[in-house]
């Protein structure tokens, strides 16, 4: 994972590199510069064209935040996921260096980040400059144990690590997370009254801006803004991003589209940080068509740059926050805005379409933030994520076997696979216990995707080979089961699933005379002696039902279709559990499969004029 | 000519035979797997008649041949004696002996009683020239081999390339890697100083086709006329089996490797109907070499212990799993028995050389040392695969095709409540259920009606005893849930 990650982040450089340089340069509007850059690849870095903006207090804060939960390690990757290897503090203290000598004014940090190592090597870094020469932004993340005192403790411990006495912007770190979000929020910042205490705080001057981080319920941001008049929020830190803008909420139904929460901070005139302008840096890397697109707008821009772009341009968006491992990130950023470029109109619908585009593609919505981790289980889930997002974009997450780049996926995806993800911390080794779901600031039903996408790896594995019916079959009650379909057939190595209630998809299939169904298995919730009619007339060879009745099964037994089942009863009943089934009823007396076809054609017409 | 041509054709078909040790995608086996089934004991065990009669036929016919040219452990017997023979002094080391017929008899007896008294087959095992082979080359060459691709795996990776994957190299077995070492050290110091010398003594096929080379149509013959009696062919005869004082040549030990044609520079000797012979060699790698468990499963991670606040990021220590103690250990599918597996294997370990999922290794027991045995802690025994039963010379395992194989049960899960960790922990779980390819795995309600929580019940008759339910298992290090073998595995 960490191999991928380095990867994406030298493709995403590689964009960047080239096309910020351009960007930058025409920027600044000079054109002797201009030209310059046609012999250097990279051009100077501007040191005081920094674009800023003013906060509540009238403070002038660089548009480009530096964002601390990357630090690099001494192995020289990302402190966020190198646990084993110290922060690499001279390259901490040349990147801080570098950016408060290109205009980069804000560094944002969390007791949370780099597994608890940012805030330390922050203060450090910062401590070797005046304190008047730079805004630093912390974050009560009191995530597991949220007591008044483990709260404090972590509140003051920041003044400690930081080495300051003041905190700029201090933020109540990712709200809106849970299950049960309100209580959640409650448990962490109300009951224990931290937030009343953080008020206090802000009114003696020891917090100069007092906000919060939202992700997820949207409730919780509205009940806090709810609150704005008596609360008074200095600014707030939002997901925003092009696609965000529009398509979050498409992507994923528990996050809100920041132009809603723009929409509602500027309402307010609260200014806004900006976290994941990149999305994790899925922006970066966008598939064949989208970057297509830009490219042919902007030949020079990197693909990421559109992204910052965006996060930029919206007056009321204070800084935005990059967390940056390497010093050509640093660099990168700092040219794209130095002085920022803001976006045309044809530009915002660009970035629309590409939004669009980019919300109809099947990515898990995974910024590998991290928080999840450590799973219990020891999974790693980012990793597992990000591999199968970097699949999809690389076109190589293909089940079906007729494509003609069927073979070469499948190997580029398992191979990657395991190269990526050590086997005892794939997909399948998930047991659904949950624990990370309520960690997960995006909300994604982890365990859900981790099913599904080990079932695709168990596919691919698979790789149509001819199994025998004991391990079709089951295959078959897993999909029943999981997709909660009403039936499920299949028939050499395709599968097809049905939704309709009752008969009424057997029903139909027979009376098309579907070719389909012969010799096909099928998987069924509850077989009665209607449905084992059916099955009988479209002439299957197999079925499993969870329930059966003992009439069903007789007659499929006395037609040669093997049967399983989980229960077997005398009778199906109603759905109220009254009575008999009434179709179950009506074909009780019918001597053979045939008789009982014109009753069950009957049953399922009324049923259907009573719609 | 003779003798070139028997080289050329004997380092071939050595290398290929060792490559299908060291092969795992299985390229090499679908072109050359049959070299494993011309095999001598293979053969025999499978009850491959036309092989064995085809190399009887062939020994009546042109002598010993199988044992310079097929038999992949006289080939790597030769490659040492090169090796041997290099340096004037030592080109014509070798000399004449008496036939130790009472030690080869001695030996080819036991080695068939040990075949069929059950419980001591290791001992022909031991002997058996191509599962010595097999050993040396699945515990001795397939790490360094397996090795190398993960190196270029790791090249391939840095480029971008899924030419190559890296893939989990282990010691499968200390035993079975000491005997593979001892087997080799012995060999080698034999075949280096004297030639064919444990061919032609305690080598059970050695004696068998001997008996019957000395029948043979075709075979070196002395032309007396010829001969001054220089004693360069008898000096030269690895075999040791050419009396050039009396212009006699041992029949039962001559290996046909034309050794002496080519020495004698009077043409007494030729390859005719009717007379005498010997053998030699080319290159091969013996270095020992340490063996340490590579990659893939790089399972280091850092302890995250409860901390008050949470930190994001990190991975939790997985612990490695710990072998279940079974009853009965489960023979892959289509071994039909245990017994009939033990019966017909003759730990050659081939096997265990191309099965991918990290499940077969050889035993440890006593009884079934060196033989294979299924362990799931790092794999199972996944659906789709069949590999061993392509591959096994001996008919130990027989040919199976997947669909087959799901409806052969060669054991059933066992699950233990005292290790499960809805029991432990009281934590939602069902990863063996959900992960059951034949659905055999049901979860009830743990207390009654009304629970969240649920265990597993395994419905015995529609498992198969794959291990997927071990292997996927978050009880550590013992599994909650394990695969107990079946005496005789049944079709369900």
């Amino acid at each position: 994972m960490k191999e991928d990650k380095t990867i994406n982040r030298r493709q995403f450089l590689k964009f960047l590199g080239a096309g910020s340089v351009a960007a930058a340069a025409t920027l600044t509007g000079c054109s002797d510069k201009n030209k310059a850059t046609e012999t250097s690849e990279l051009g100077e870095v501007p040191t005081d064209k920094m674009t800023y903006r003013t906060d509540s207090h009238g403070q002038k804060v660089s548009l480009l935040g530096y964002g601390c939960m990357r630090f690099p390690t001494v192995k020289g990757v990302s402190g966020r996921e190198d646990a084993e290897n110290a922060i690499d503090q001279d390259e901490v203290n040349r990147l801080v260096d570098y950016a408060l000598a290109h205009g980069v004014n804000l560094f944002d940090t969390s007791p949370a980040y780099c597994q608890g190592r940012s805030e330390k090597a922050l203060g450090i870094a910062l401590s070797r400059h005046k304190r008047s020469e730079y805004f630093v932004s912390t974050k009560l993340s009191n995530f597991g144990v949220f007591t008044r005192e483990a709260s404090l403790e972590m509140y003051y411990n920041s003044f400690k690590e930081l080495q300051v006495d003041t905190i700029d912007y201090y933020l109540l770190h990712s709200v809106g997370g849970g299950e049960d979000a309100m209580g959640y929020f409650r448990a962490r910042y109300i009951d224990n009254g931290i937030l009343d205490f953080l008020l206090e705080e802000r009114k003696a001057g020891r917090i100069k801006n007092l906000g919060f981080s939202y992700h997820g319920d949207i409730r919780i941001f509205d009940y806090l803004l709810s609150r704005h008049d008596e609360i008074n929020w200095d600014f707030v830190l939002i997901q925003h991003s092009y696609v965000d803008w529009k398509h979050a909420k498409q992507i994923n139904p528990g996050n809100t589209n920041s132009e809603y929460l723009y929409g509602e901070l500027a309402k307010r005139n609260i200014p806004a940080f900006v976290m994941e302008p990149l999305l994790g840096g899925r922006l970066a890397n966008l598939n064949d068509h989208a970057t297509e697109l830009l490219k042919q707008k902007d030949p020079q821009a990197s693909i990421a740059s559109w992204a910052f772009r965006f996060a930029g341009s919206m007056p009321d968006i204070l800084s935005v926050l990059s967390g940056m491992t390497y010093m050509e990130h640093l660099q990168d950023n700092v040219r794209t805005y130095s002085p920022l470029k803001e976006l045309k109109e044809n530009e915002y619908q660009l970035l629309e379409e590409i939004a669009e585009i980019y919300a109809n593609y099947p990515m898990v919505p995974c910024n590998t933030c991290q928080y999840c981790m450590p799973c219990p289980y020891g999974l790693d889930i980012p990793g597992i994520f990000s591999h199968y997002n970097k699949c999809l974009n690389e076109g190589t997450v293909q089940e079906d076997r007729q494509h003609p780049e069927y073979a070469k996926a499948r190997k580029a995806f398992l191979v990657g696979y395991d190269r990526s993800v050590p086997k005892l911390r794939q997909a399948n080794h998930c047991i659904g216990c949950g624990e990370c779901l309520s960690h997960c600031p995006q909300r994604i039903d982890i365990p859900k995707e981790m099913n599904r996408i080990d079932n695709f790896v168990e596919t691919l594995k698979r790789n149509g080979a001819d199994l025998g019916s004991a391990v079709v079959m089951a295959g078959l009650i897993k999909k029943l089961d999981q997709g909660n379909f009403s039936c499920v057939i299949e028939k050499d190595n395709e599968v097809r699933t049905y939704t309709q209630k009752g008969v009424q998809d057997l029903y139909d299939l027979v009376k098309a005379q579907e070719p389909f169904l012969k010799g096909a298995k099928i998987a069924d919730k509850v077989i009665g002696k209607g449905a084992a009619a059916l099955i009988v007339l479209g002439g299957f060879s197999e079925a499993f039902a969870h329930t059966i009745s003992t009439s069903a099964k007789e007659m499929l037994q006395s037609h040669g279709v093997h049967v399983t089942f989980d229960t077997e009863v005398d009778h199906i009943i109603n759905n109220a559990k009254t009575d008999w089934c009434p179709l179950e009823k009506r074909v009780k007396d019918c001597a053979t499969a045939e008789d009982c076809f014109p009753v069950i054609e009957n049953f399922v017409s009324e049923l259907r004029v009573r719609k | 000519m003779l003798r070139k041509i028997r080289i050329i054709t004997a380092i071939c078909l050595l290398l290929l035979v060792t490559m299908l040790f060291l092969d795992f995608t299985g390229t090499i086996h679908s072109y050359f797997g049959w070299l494993a089934k011309v095999q001598f004991i293979p053969a025999v065990l499978a009850l491959n008649v036309g092989v064995v009669v085809g190399l009887l036929l062939l020994t009546f016919v042109f002598g010993r041949l199988y044992c310079s040219v097929i038999c992949p452990l006289g080939i790597m017997q030769d490659v040492f004696a090169w090796f041997g023979k290099l340096g004037k002094k030592n080109k014509y080391k070798y000399s004449y002996s008496n036939n130790k017929k009472v030690l080869r008899i001695v030996a080819l007896v036991l080695f068939v009683a040990c075949m069929l008294i059950p419980g001591v087959g290791v001992v022909a095992h031991l002997i058996a020239p191509y599962s010595a082979f097999g050993r040396i080359a699945a515990n001795l060459l397939a790490p360094i081999y397996l090795y190398a691709n993960n190196g270029l795996a790791y090249l391939a990776e840095r480029m971008d390339s899924y030419m190559f994957y890296s893939v989990d190299v282990w010691v499968k077995s200390v035993s079975s890697l000491v005997i593979a070492l001892i087997t080799l050290v012995v060999l080698a110091i034999f075949a280096w100083r004297n030639g064919r010398t444990w061919c032609n003594t305690i080598c059970p096929v050695g004696s068998i086709l001997g008996f019957v080379a000395q029948y043979s149509i075709f075979k070196p013959v002395i032309n007396t006329e010829k001969c001054n009696g220089c004693g360069l062919c008898s000096r030269k005869c690895k075999g040791a089996c050419i009396n050039s004082e009396q212009h006699e040549i041992d029949y039962s030990r001559c290996v046909t490797c034309f050794d002496c044609v080519e020495t004698c520079n009077r043409g007494a000797m030729t390859y005719t109907r009717r007379k005498k012979t010997i053998v030699e060699a080319g290159p091969q790698d013996s270095s020992k070499r340490a063996f340490l468990t590579v990659a893939a499963m790089a399972t280091v991670g850092t302890a995250v212990k409860a901390q008050e606040k949470k930190v994001d990021g990190g991975f939790a220590v997985i612990q490695d799993k710990k072998i279940p103690t079974r009853t009965v250990a489960p023979k892959p599918a289509g071994s039909l028995s245990v017994k009939h597996f033990s019966d017909h294997c003759t730990a050659c370990q081939l096997c265990i050389s191309v099965c991918p999922n990290n499940v077969l290794r050889p035993s440890n027991s006593l009884v079934s040392l060196m033989q294979p045995e299924m362990q799931f802690e790092d794999g199972f025994c996944r659906p789709e695969c069949t590999r061993c039963s392509e591959v096994c010379p001996t008919g130990a395992i027989q040919k199976i095709t997947p669909a087959e194989k799901s409806s052969i049960q060669i054991g059933h899960a066992v699950w233990i409540k005292d290790n499960c960790i809805v029991e432990t922990e009281n934590k939602k779980c069902g990863s063996c259920a959900n992960h059951c390819p034949v659905g055999a795995i049901l979860l009830i309600n743990k207390d009654g009606e009304d629970s969240d929580l649920k265990i597993p019940v395994v419905n015995t008759e529609r498992c198969i005893g794959c291990g997927e339910c071990e292997f996927i298992c978050p009880a550590r290090p013992l599994s909650a849930i394990y695969v107990e073998g079946n005496e005789v595995q049944r079709e369900i």
